[in-house]
C-alpha cells in the first residue's frame, strides 16, 4: 500500500494505555449499485484487525460488512510504557493489508 | 426491458465477483499462519443472530439481559452510522461480538481480547434498519447477551 491507511495513537495514563485507530478503507458491502452503470460494486472490506504490544496479541478482531467506511477502533490495556510500541494490522477480503506502529506517549 | 437486462447483468457480475473473491479470501486465510484464526465466513454469511452465533462460537445458548454487559449507543443512528462503546464487567471475558439483527449480515464484528485489555471497546457500526443492537460476550465458557434499541435515519445509499 503506497498511501498510509492507518492513523494510530497510543497514550499511557496511570497504569493503562489507550489505543485509538482510524483506518481509511472504502468498506464496500457488495450490495451497493453504481447508479451510473447499474453494476454492483464488488465487496471490498476489512476482515481482520490485530493489535499487538510486544509479543502479545491484545486484540484480534474479525469484521463484516456492517462496519462502515473508514472504521474506527479504540480500546485500553493494562500496562504499556512511554516510548514502547503498539502495532496495528489489517487485512481485507482482497488480501490487501497494512500495518502501523504507534509510539506510546 | 433494457433496464431489466442491465440489472440482471449487474447481479450476475456481482455474484461472479463475490464467488471469485470468496475463493481467494479462503486461500489466503489458510496460507497465512501469521494471523491466528481464519475469517469465519459462514458466521458472517448467516442471516440470523442465532445461526451466526452457532457458526462463530459453536454454541448459541445465551444468558440474556446480562447487567454486567453494557452498550453505550445513541438512540438514533444518523445516516445509519452509530458510535458505540461495549463494556463487559463479566469475569474472564474472552471475547465480545456485535450483532445487528436487522442487517443483511447480522454479525458485524467479533473481538477477541487478551486478559490485559480492559473489557471495553469503542467503534462505529452501520445500522441498515431500525431495531436493536445485540452484544454477546463469552466469559468463563458461557455466552451472555445484552441489547439496546436503536433507530436509524437514511442508511447508506443503495
Amino acid at each position: 500500500m503506497a498511501t498510509k491507511t492507518i492513523e494510530i495513537r497510543a497514550k499511557y495514563n496511570s497504569g493503562t494505555t489507550t489505543v485509538n485507530a482510524l483506518i481509511t478503507h472504502p468498506m464496500e458491502s457488495g450490495h451497493r449499485i453504481n447508479s451510473k452503470t447499474g453494476d454492483t460494486i464488488p465487496p471490498h472490506f476489512i476482515q481482520k484487525v490485530t493489535c499487538r504490544y510486544k509479543e502479545t496479541v491484545l486484540l484480534a478482531a474479525q469484521w463484516g460488512i456492517g462496519m462502515p467506511m473508514n472504521p474506527y477502533l479504540s480500546f485500553s490495556f493494562e500496562g504499556g510504557k512511554k516510548g514502547e510500541h503498539v502495532v496495528l494490522k489489517w487485512t481485507d477480503n482482497k488480501g490487501n493489508n497494512d500495518f502501523a506502529k504507534a509510539v506510546i506517549k | 426491458m433494457k433496464n431489466i437486462s442491465q440489472r440482471r447483468r449487474a447481479i450476475l457480475k456481482g455474484a461472479l465477483a463475490m464467488g471469485a473473491i470468496g475463493t481467494i479470501g479462503t486461500g489466503l486465510a489458510y496460507s497465512s499462519p501469521a494471523e491466528s484464526a481464519a475469517w469465519p465466513k459462514e458466521a458472517f454469511n448467516a442471516s440470523t443472530v442465532d445461526e451466526a452465533l452457532l457458526k462463530l462460537m459453536g454454541d448459541n445458548s445465551v444468558i440474556s439481559g446480562a447487567d454486567d454487559l453494557m452498550i453505550e449507543a445513541p438512540t438514533i443512528a444518523e445516516n445509519g452510522i452509530a458510535h458505540i462503546t461495549i463494556h463487559s464487567r463479566l469475569p474472564d471475558t474472552e471475547s465480545m461480538s456485535i450483532f445487528i439483527p436487522g442487517n443483511r449480515s447480522p454479525l458485524v464484528a467479533h473481538f477477541k481480547l487478551h486478559k490485559k485489555v480492559t473489557k471495553s471497546i469503542t467503534t462505529r457500526i452501520q445500522i441498515e434498519n431500525s431495531g436493536k443492537i445485540v452484544v454477546i460476550a463469552s466469559a468463563g465458557d458461557r455466552l451472555y447477551s445484552s441489547t439496546k434499541k436503536i433507530r436509524t435515519t437514511a442508511a447508506r445509499q443503495e
